[in-house]
């Protein structure tokens, strides 16, 4: 893709060239006018006039554009040379073909070019030219041939220039080139850009390198919540992030870097903290937060504390970025999904109860009976598109937070549907991942559906802890329980793939009493390594059951 | 006397299934059609029909504001809105944008009619399926009932003080404030301070402070 800027470039340049030729013609007449030699130099100076003209000439060939430059130093020279008796007045010519050469072929082909200058300009004088004896030509051939290569590499150096100031054009390319790349890492995930697994390993990297008994690691953006994607080894402690103005937390942000902290990270009193941003240059993009027992922090620690999270920093937030573009273009696809069943099935499905409304008003009295069944199925069916409209609807937003959304979705779907809630809910100030959250959302939007759908429940209870980035979700019913399985039930294994994206692992069982429990629980590292080499050991009992 | 109604709503399949039923109760005459709110305030316009029939999601607009201007321009119109959404946010938004009446999309067609004459003969009132089971949601008289420890609590929250700090206020231990937080958590169905103290402000339990002081 050739851009408008470098072919203006270009426009400019062939001006530059022809210039440059009528100036050096122009000197070169004068100056043999003004010595009285124009006459016997003018077979030289029409082959050079006509030289000149030829090399300026707009041609097809790239590659003998490129190389026209020498072959004019070439020619140019054996004109100047075969001039008798020897004339100095022709030299300033040679500098037109370097300067060409450096504008098109760069630093390289202005070498040559001039290279070739100065073989064909010696040539006489090193066979001994008789003409040439007792004159300057040595001198002033050598000097003309410095002269041109300066002007080549000068050139050059304009060619550099130019095409390293990129316009627009240039940016989109560069913007094209990193989206490519990004597609080609998406379709590899999800090892490389994965933030969870990268505060992982900066985590193991601390512990190894770096002595930390503890860390934390949270994604963050200046004025928002930090979210947490990594911790280890877990303990009983509980974080707190706290980043109200005047803590250790928002000083370390403020001031870009690494603080020991005074007061305690944990309520464990035996551990030193110390909070660390993550920054590229001046902009904090993650926290990472340490603990160590006993001995507190040096400054030289905290330094190499630093060089450690920064040395990660773009990786960690390329992968955020990544992690919210998906996420996005997940949420506008679930609300394009709402709007195509809502003005194209949906409408389509109420309106086929419209006929049969007519047809049942027409109808003779012995059908009616099977006429209102199926008017009734009918209404059940849009009921449920009206519900999956909802749910598909439903986002987490940045205002709102996993149990806030949840306890709204529950008591709305509850209360329509007759059912009591009994909600109990617990969320740390810092965030799950957005990716994590919606998938938690949806299985719960899954299970609370079923026990409103299938199982005639009267209770609902819906427990989620969310210790970031740990976390817990259950959903009981007490209904029919579990039906045999279908083969046209998707519901549990899509609950199931949310669940493996989400990193969790799902168990859907008969509640005690009565009814049907689905569980999701973090994995811990071991059962995440164990689950990558298909051994879970609950996947076999997780697929017998149907939550339908 | 017949009853003029006015379908809006862009699906031709949902108009015309709609008109059959009118057609059908004898009393009703569809005086004219329209798919879009453009088409309809034209409509409005030229056929003055008694009672019009909104969808609330329309091709150039929202059905619901084109209520409110229908409601504004001839005030004794009947309204009925019809839905395809689901929640009572629906419901109220067409109680406040002046609607007659409300009707989700699953109930049969003959709904819609008994919608349509409440609507013609009292056009300033309102009638929705589930309407008092709405209100009654709306009104949450179900909604958390406080302790008076508890509002204490709560109040000192909003307030901004810690764990120790509402403990001295009020000459409890930590562990007790602990757990009368964790009590209201649950009672107001919220996870963190944050969540709890939107929560008491949306049920009313406490005021917002006044800005400025």
């Amino acid at each position: 893709m050739v851009t408008r800027d470098r072919v203006l470039g270009q426009l400019d340049n062939q001006r530059l060239e022809i210039a440059a030729r009528a100036a050096a013609l122009a000197l070169i007449y004068t100056v043999s006018a003004l010595t009285g030699t124009a006459d016997d130099l003018l077979l030289q100076l029409i082959l050079l006039t006509a030289l000149a003209v030829a090399a300026v000439l707009p041609v097809r060939s790239r590659a003998f554009r490129r190389w026209r430059p020498a072959i004019e130093a070439l020619v140019a020279g054996l004109i100047i040379g075969s001039v008798e008796p020897y004339d100095p007045s022709l030299l300033p010519y040679l500098v037109t073909p370097a300067l060409s050469a450096g504008l098109i072929g760069g630093w390289s082909l202005a070498i040559i070019t001039s290279g070739a200058t100065i073989v064909v300009l010696m040539a006489p004088d090193a066979i001994g030219a008789e003409s040439l004896v007792g004159t300057d030509y040595l001198v002033d051939a050598v000097q003309w041939s410095l002269l041109a290569l300066a002007v080549g590499l000068l050139a050059a150096w304009v060619r550099r220039v130019q095409i390293q100031v990129p316009g627009d054009d240039e940016s989109y390319l560069e913007a094209t080139r990193l989206l490519t790349q990004l597609r080609d890492v998406a379709r590899e995930l999800s090892g490389g850009l994965d933030a969870v697994s990268l505060g992982g390993t900066l985590i193991d990297d601390l512990r190894e390198r770096h002595g930390i008994s503890r860390g934390w690691v949270f994604g963050y953006r200046a004025g928002g919540v930090p979210i947490a994607l990594a911790s280890g080894p877990s303990s009983e402690y509980e974080l707190v992030a706290d980043l109200s103005p005047g803590t250790s937390w928002s000083r370390a942000i403020d001031e870009g870097r690494a603080l020991a902290v005074s007061e305690a990270l944990t309520s464990d009193p035996t551990m030193r903290g110390a909070i660390v941003p993550m920054s590229i240059r001046d902009t904090v993009v993650g926290l990472v937060a340490v603990e160590r027992r006993g001995q507190g922090w040096s400054d030289d620690e905290l330094t190499e504390l630093s060089i450690a999270a920064d040395a990660d920093a773009v990786r960690f937030e390329a992968a955020l970025l990544f992690d919210e573009v998906r996420s996005l273009a997940t949420a506008e696809e679930r609300q394009r999904l709402a709007r195509e069943i809502h003005d194209g099935v949906a409408q389509e499905v109420a309106s086929l109860g419209y006929l049969i409304d007519d047809i049942k008003a027409h109808a003779p009295p012995e059908v009616t009976p099977q006429l209102a069944a199926l008017r009734e199925e009918l209404s059940r069916i849009v009921t449920e598109l009206r519900f999956s409209i909802f749910d598909l609807r439903k986002e987490i937003g940045p205002g709102a937070s996993l149990t806030s959304v949840l306890a709204d979705h529950a008591r709305h779907v509850g209360e329509t549907a007759g059912i009591a809630v009994h909600l109990e809910l617990s969320e740390s100030p810092a965030r799950l991942r957005p990716a994590v959250e919606s998938e938690i959302l949806r299985i719960a939007q899954e299970a609370i559906a079923n026990a409103r759908r299938h199982s005639r429940a009267r209770n609902l209870w819906i427990t989620c802890v969310v210790d970031a980035p740990e976390v817990f979700l259950r959903v009981e019913d007490d209904g029919r329980g579990l039906l045999p399985p279908r083969d046209d039930s998707f519901g549990l294994s899509i609950m199931q793939e949310r669940a493996d994206r989400a990193n969790c692992r799902l168990s859907v069982t008969d509640r005690p009493g009565g009814g049907t429990s689905v569980e999701v629980q973090q994995r811990t590292a071991g059962q995440r390594r164990a689950a990558t080499r298909g051994t879970r050991k609950d996947s076999e009992h997780d697929d017998s059951h149907s939550a339908r | 006397m017949t009853i003029r109604i006015l379908l809006v709503d862009d699906h031709q399949l949902i108009r015309e299934g709609l008109r059959r039923a009118f057609d059908r109760s004898g009393d009703f005459e569809v005086v004219g059609e329209a798919g879009s709110v453009a088409d309809a305030e034209e409509a409005l316009q030229t056929l003055s029909p008694d009672v019009v029939i909104f969808d609330v999601r329309l091709p150039d607009g929202s059905g619901l504001d084109a209520v409110r201007a229908a409601r504004a321009a001839y005030h004794d119109i009947g309204i009925v809105v019809l839905t395809m959404y689901a929640g009572d946010d629906q419901l109220f938004g067409a109680l406040d944008a002046g609607a007659s009446a409300f009707v989700p999309k699953d109930a049969p067609a003959e709904d819609v009619v008994i919608a349509a004459r409440h609507a013609a003969s009292s056009p300033r009132s309102f009638t929705a399926p589930d309407l008092a089971e709405a209100m009654r949601r709306r009104m949450s008289p179900t909604g958390p009932q406080l302790s008076p420890r508890e509002k204490e609590v709560l109040d000192l929250l909003a307030e901004g003080l810690g764990v120790a700090q509402i403990s001295r206020r009020l000459f409890i231990s930590d562990s007790t404030t602990k757990t009368h937080i964790s009590k209201l958590y649950e009672k107001l169905g919220a996870g963190n301070r944050a969540q709890a103290i939107m929560a008491a402000l949306r049920l009313g339990l406490i005021q917002a402070p006044e800005p400025g002081s």
